[in-house]
């Protein structure tokens, strides 16, 4: 009884194992291409012999390889145009074929585009190619599938399509299909030997096909991110560079409360010193040398100090513009007079449109600016130099916006300005500096010799006359400040 | 010699000694101070000068004030009166500014030359 239920154990033992060990085998054998979709009238492709097992097993490993290969390759694509290139390059190396193409297709506007191609010399170009709805291409992304074709002139279910403007006459046509979406066509074309296709080459374009699809999204899907990363990034930069500019023009406004608040207090114990200084100047003997260098330097001392609380006070006061239609060429004009004294070994030269328009300002408040921007020329140029002073009107390109609580008063696109250019070929500013120059308080000046505070008052005038004040510079070469102003509406001006 | 009177009328007692020193040294003006309105306005009728320097910013009665209380006072009422003031720059001094139109502006921090000749200007 034991031995016989022994005996039906091990025969039912052997019996799963041997059905295990037969399904495992088949499971080693490689995998056979899925066969392609054979074309409505494949009676014009003629019937091939059935390949050896032998034969298969070279070719299988001979595609793994390069399948591999490929995937590897693609895979390092730098972008969609790359990958493109890395798809039509794989299959005319592996294939016996005059040339490989691949068009994209855009779902949106139903258009077919030459992405890139091998082989396609020799009088053949993008025009060449036929690319319409009712192109081989076309018939492939309408049906989805692979098409093979071994004589074109044969092939009479293509009857609608113009054969002869076809320059090649074998191919096998395969959609690049991801997740269920047509991205393109990948044609292989003209097999250089006599014989057809055969359905193992067709397996490999298919599987090119579906690897190719795969890059190409990932890729196109990429190159989408990195740009929007780039639009962001752009976005964010201009988002900072405003806020820095709000947050200068608020520093400038807070300046602007302090002083007017302080300088009341700053300026009596000054008017104190400056009339002590006076008396004693009066009192001392005119041989006493070193108690009057002495008085001399309080006295400059004083001087600089009352000069820092003017500068300052014309942050409180730069609300008030008394605006009246001027001739920009006429404030230039005297100001420069007004700095004539400083212009030794400095040539000047004026270069002025003739007829400019008038532009609303306040004479005074823009004398201030041109003495500050000439000045700082002046200094820039120790050693003597040039000085062109150039004022033109302009058509602006794009709009330009006044970082400023007056955002409404930006230029507009095409806008006629006026533009004043000073330019001095002085020592020049360092990029790190130039970030900085209208800052309050920031000078490269010596200890005395700059408040630091004419460039931010400068700025603030021109803002306040809803005008930009831009300065570019290279080191060694010069400095060129460039104002912008608007033009008088006024007519009768 | 007849020398002019001048009165001036500010809150800080070291810068009136240090003008008043100033100005008489020219041996043409004869200065008295007073530190606060009330005392100016008391000692303008006293004295009746011939030009008053008067502070802008004061404790109690601002220059304003003591001013429009100056016009009002039929013996004192044409006295000149020049604003000393340390909130306006020079050049603007120099000009008619709108807070005290009418009336001549000097920056507390001019020279004394720039103050004699604005006070021989209005006197």
């Amino acid at each position: 009884m034991i031995i016989t239920i022994f005996i039906i154990l091990f025969v039912s033992i052997g019996l799963v194992l041997g059905y295990a060990i037969a399904i495992s085998c088949q499971q080693k054998k490689p995998p056979l291409p899925s066969p392609p979709q054979e074309p409505p009238q494949k009676d014009h492709n003629p019937p091939q012999a059935a390949p050896s097992y032998l034969e298969d097993k070279i070719w299988y490993e001979a595609e793994l390889n390069f399948l591999f290969k490929f995937n590897e390759k693609l895979s390092l694509s730098l972008g969609f145009q790359d990958a493109v290139q890395c798809i039509v390059e794989a299959a005319h190396d592996f294939l016996p074929i005059e040339r490989a193409v691949l068009l994209t297709w855009d779902k949106n506007s139903q258009n077919l585009t030459l992405a890139g191609a091998v082989g396609w010399g020799h009088g053949r170009n993008q025009e060449s190619l036929v690319i319409g709805k009712d192109s081989i291409s076309g018939f492939v992304i309408h049906n989805r599938e692979t098409l093979l074709v071994s004589d074109l002139t044969q092939e009479s279910y293509l009857n609608r399509m113009k054969k002869e403007e076809y320059l090649q006459k074998t191919f096998i046509s395969a959609p690049l299909i991801f997740k269920n979406e047509v991205l393109g066509v990948l044609h292989v074309c003209d097999k250089k030997t006599a014989e057809p296709f055969t359905k193992r080459e067709v397996s490999v374009v298919m599987n090119i096909a579906r690897m190719g699809a795969i890059t190409l999204q990932n890729v196109r899907l990429h190159e989408q991110t990195s740009k929007r990363a780039a639009e962001l990034k752009m976005a964010y930069d201009e988002l900072k560079e405003t806020q820095d500019k709000l947050i200068q023009s608020e520093k400038l406004k807070a300046i602007g409360q302090l002083a007017s608040g302080v300088a009341h207090e700053i300026r009596n114990p000054i008017g104190i010193i400056m009339q002590g200084v006076a008396y004693l100047e009066q009192t001392i003997s005119p041989e006493a040398k070193e108690p009057r260098e002495t008085l001399s330097i309080v006295k400059e001392s004083a001087r600089r100090a009352d000069r820092i609380v003017i500068s300052l006070l014309d942050f409180s006061k730069a609300t008030k513009l008394e605006l009246h239609p001027e001739y920009i060429d006429s404030i230039v004009e005297s100001s420069l007079s007004l700095v004539k004294t400083e212009l030794k070994n400095i040539e000047v030269t004026r270069e002025c449109q003739e007829g400019l328009p008038k532009v609303l300002v306040d004479k005074n408040k823009l004398t201030q600016v041109f003495i500050n921007l000439f000045l700082n020329a002046i200094h820039a140029m120790p050693g003597g130099g040039k000085l062109t002073i150039h004022s033109f009107v302009k058509q602006l390109e794009e709009a330009r916006n006044i970082i400023d609580e007056r955002l409404d008063n930006s230029f507009k696109a095409k806008e006629k300005v006026i533009v004043v250019e000073i330019e001095d070929t002085g020592i020049g500013i360092s990029e790190e500096n130039l970030k900085r120059i209208f800052d309050p308080f920031f000078t490269t000046k010596g200890p005395g010799k700059g408040t630091g505070l004419g460039l931010s008052v400068s700025r603030n005038i021109i803002i306040m006359h809803k005008g930009l004040i831009e300065v570019k510079s290279q080191v060694g070469k010069g400095t060129r400040a460039i104002i912008t102003l608007k033009i008088s509406k006024d007519k009768e001006d | 010699m007849y020398k002019k009177r001048i009165l001036i009328i500010d809150d800080e007692e070291g810068f009136c000694n240090l003008v008043k020193k100033n100005i008489e040294q020219t041996g043409e003006f004869e200065v008295c101070i007073a530190t606060n309105g009330e005392d100016g306005i008391r000692i303008a009728r006293n004295i009746k000068p011939d030009l008053i320097l008067l502070d802008v910013v004061m404790p109690g009665m601002d220059g304003a004030d003591v001013a429009s209380l100056i016009r009002s006072d039929e013996g004192i009422k044409d006295t000149p009166i020049v604003f000393l003031t340390a909130i306006v720059k020079e050049e603007e001094a120099s000009s008619q500014a709108s807070f005290t139109r009418g009336y001549s502006l000097l920056a507390k921090t001019a020279t004394i030359g720039e103050l004699i000749a604005c006070i021989k200007k209005n006197v």
